[in-house]
C-alpha cells in the first residue's frame, strides 16, 4: 500500500506520464466495451431449449 | 481538462484500432474452410455474412432443421458424404428452423447464389397444428436475414407482407425485437420512413454487420469447426478404404447403401430398427408412449406450416430459384406403436406434394420409407440409409443441368 501511495505521488509530478496512463486507461475501457458489444448475445428473445422429448 | 483531453485521445486511439479491426475481420469474414459451409451449427444459420461470404459456386444451400445437428457424427452425414466431391453445399438450420424462418434466409442470401437451387429438408413435426412455436421461432430469429429479405426488391409485396405479419404475431414474446422488424419494413420495404428511423436502422445495421462479421470470424475459428474437419478427413479415409468412391471420385450410392445395411444389421437390433443409442434414451418413455397418438387422425394436416411453406415456394419463384422439396417420412414402426394413424400420415405426405407440383417444385420422395429398416436414427431423424437415399437426391439434382 505504501509502496502504491508513493507511485501516485510521483505520478503527481510526471504530467506526461500522468496523461499517458490516463489515456491508457480510457483506451482499455473502449476496447472492453467494443469486445463486449461484439461478442455479447444482445438476442431479447425468451430462451428455447430444444427438446427431443 | 487533462483528462479529457485523455479521454479524446483514447478516442482518437480507439477508432484507429476499430477501423484497423474492421479491415482485418472483413477479411476473415471468407473462412478458409471448406468445411464451412457442411458444418452443422446453429449460429451459422442466423448470421447472414458467414452465410453469403462462404456461399460456394459449386453448392446451393441445404435447409433442414435438427437432422443436421443429430446426424452430424453419422458418416452418411452429407458433411461427411460430400466432403471429398466437388459440390459445396451450405447447410442452413438447426432444431425448431422451419419453413418460415427459411424462407426469409433464402430471400436474404440470394444475391450471393451463384448455383440457382434450393432444397428444403421438410420434417413432419413442422406440421403440427400450431405450427412453428412463437419461443422457437423467436429465439432462432434473425435480424439480419429480415432486412436482407425486406430490402429484396425482388420479392412481391404480397409475400413481404405475410412474413411481415406472420414474424409479427411470432414476436409477441420478443417485444423489443418486434419493435425493429417494424422499422425495417418501414424503412427497406415501404420506404415510408422519416429521417430519424432511417438515421436509426442504418446505425443499428452497421452494428449488426459489424458484430457478424466479428461472429462469423470467431465461428471459422471455433472447436466446431476443427471438429467437423476432422470428421472429414476421416471419412475421405474410410471412402477410399473401403471403396465408397468411384473412379470419378463421386460417391458409390450402391456402396454406400450397402454398408449402411451392414452396419444396421449389426448396430441396430431393436423393435424399432432406429440406433441403439437412441432406443435407449428412448426405451424409460415407452410405456407412456404407447398408443398416445391413437386420435391423431388429422395429424399434420392443419396449421399454418402449410402456408409458411407455401411462403418459401414463392420467395423460391420470385426469385428465380428451383427449389427441391425433401419429404422425410417418420419411422413407421414407432409411429404406429405411438397409434398415430397410418392414413393421418399419408395425407400429410400428399398434402405436402400436392403443395410442391403446384409450384412446381421437384420432389424428392422418401414417404413410402417409412418402414424401411435403419433408415432412421430414432423416430424421425435420418439415419444411416436414410442419409444416403437423401444425400444422394441431393447430389443428383445439384448435377442436373
Amino acid at each position: 500500500m505504501k509502496a502504491f501511495m508513493s507511485f501516485i505521488k510521483k505520478l503527481e509530478n510526471h504530467p506526461r506520464l500522468q496523461f499517458a496512463l490516463q489515456t491508457f486507461g480510457f483506451y482499455v475501457l473502449l476496447m472492453v466495451l467494443f469486445l463486449y458489444f461484439m461478442t455479447a448475445n444482445l438476442s431479447s428473445a425468451p430462451k428455447f431449449v430444444y427438446s427431443q422429448f | 481538462m487533462r483528462k479529457i483531453k485523455a479521454f479524446l485521445v483514447a478516442l482518437l486511439l480507439f477508432a484507429v484500432t476499430v477501423v484497423g479491426c474492421h479491415f482485418y475481420i472483413k477479411d476473415k469474414a471468407s473462412v478458409d474452410s471448406t468445411a464451412f459451409s457442411t458444418m452443422p451449427s446453429e449460429e451459422k444459420g442466423k448470421l447472414r455474412v458467414a452465410l453469403t461470404e462462404n456461399m460456394s459456386e459449386n453448392g446451393y444451400p441445404i435447409f433442414g432443421s435438427s437432422e443436421f445437428q443429430h446426424g452430424k457424427d453419422h458418416f452418411y452425414h452429407p458433411s461427411q458424404v460430400f466432403s471429398g466431391t466437388d459440390f459445396q453445399p451450405m447447410l442452413i438450420g438447426a432444431g425448431y428452423y422451419q419453413s418460415l424462418s427459411h424462407a426469409i434466409t433464402l430471400a436474404s442470401i440470394e444475391g450471393s447464389m451463384k448455383v440457382r437451387k434450393a432444397a428444403l429438408i421438410l420434417s413432419p413435426q413442422w406440421f403440427r397444428s400450431t405450427g412453428v412455436v412463437d419461443q422457437a421461432y423467436a429465439s432462432r430469429f434473425s435480424e439480419t436475414h429480415y432486412a436482407g429479405a425486406m430490402a429484396n426488391e425482388k420479392l412481391d409485396d404480397e409475400t413481404k407482407q405475410y412474413i411481415s405479419d406472420r414474424t409479427q404475431k411470432l414476436l409477441n414474446v420478443d417485444t423489443k425485437t418486434q419493435k425493429r422488424v417494424k422499422l425495417y419494413d418501414d424503412v427497406l420495404w415501404k420506404k415510408d420512413a422519416n429521417i430519424v428511423e432511417t438515421v436509426q436502422e442504418t446505425l443499428w445495421s452497421t452494428f449488426l454487420s459489424e458484430k457478424e462479421d466479428f461472429q462469423t470470424m470467431l465461428l471459422g475459428n471455433s472447436k466446431e469447426l476443427k471438429a467437423c474437419e476432422k470428421r472429414q478427413t476421416e471419412a475421405k479415409k474410410k471412402g477410399e478404404a473401403e471403396g465408397l468412391l468411384t473412379e470419378s471420385g463421386e460417391p458409390d450410392w450402391t456402396a454406400l447403401l450397402t454398408l449402411a445395411e451392414q452396419e444396421g444389421e449389426e448396430q441396430n437390433q431393436n423393435p424399432f430398427y432406429m440406433d441403439e443409442s437412441a432406443y435407449k434414451r428412448l426405451k424409460p418413455h415407452l410405456a407412456k408412449k404407447e398408443g398416445i397418438n391413437s386420435d391423431a387422425y388429422k395429424g399434420y394436416q392443419t396449421g399454418p406450416e402449410y402456408s409458411d411453406l407455401e411462403c418459401f415456394l414463392k420467395v423460391c419463384r420470385q426469385l428465380e430459384i428451383e427449389p427441391l422439396i425433401v419429404i422425410v417420412p417418420v419411422n413407421g414402426y414407432y409411429y404406429d406403436f405411438t397409434g398415430f394413424p397410418k392414413e393421418a400420415r399419408q395425407n400429410y405426405y400428399e398434402k405436402v406434394r400436392t403443395l410442391a407440383e403446384s409450384y412446381g417444385a421437384k420432389i424428392a420422395d422418401f414417404s413410402d420409407q417409412e418402414y424401411t429398416k435403419y433408415f432412421f436414427e430414432d423416430r424421425v431423424h435420418l439415419g444411416k440409409k436414410g442419409w444416403v437415399m437423401v444425400d444422394e437426391s441431393l447430389y443428383e439434382f445439384y448435377k442436373e443441368a
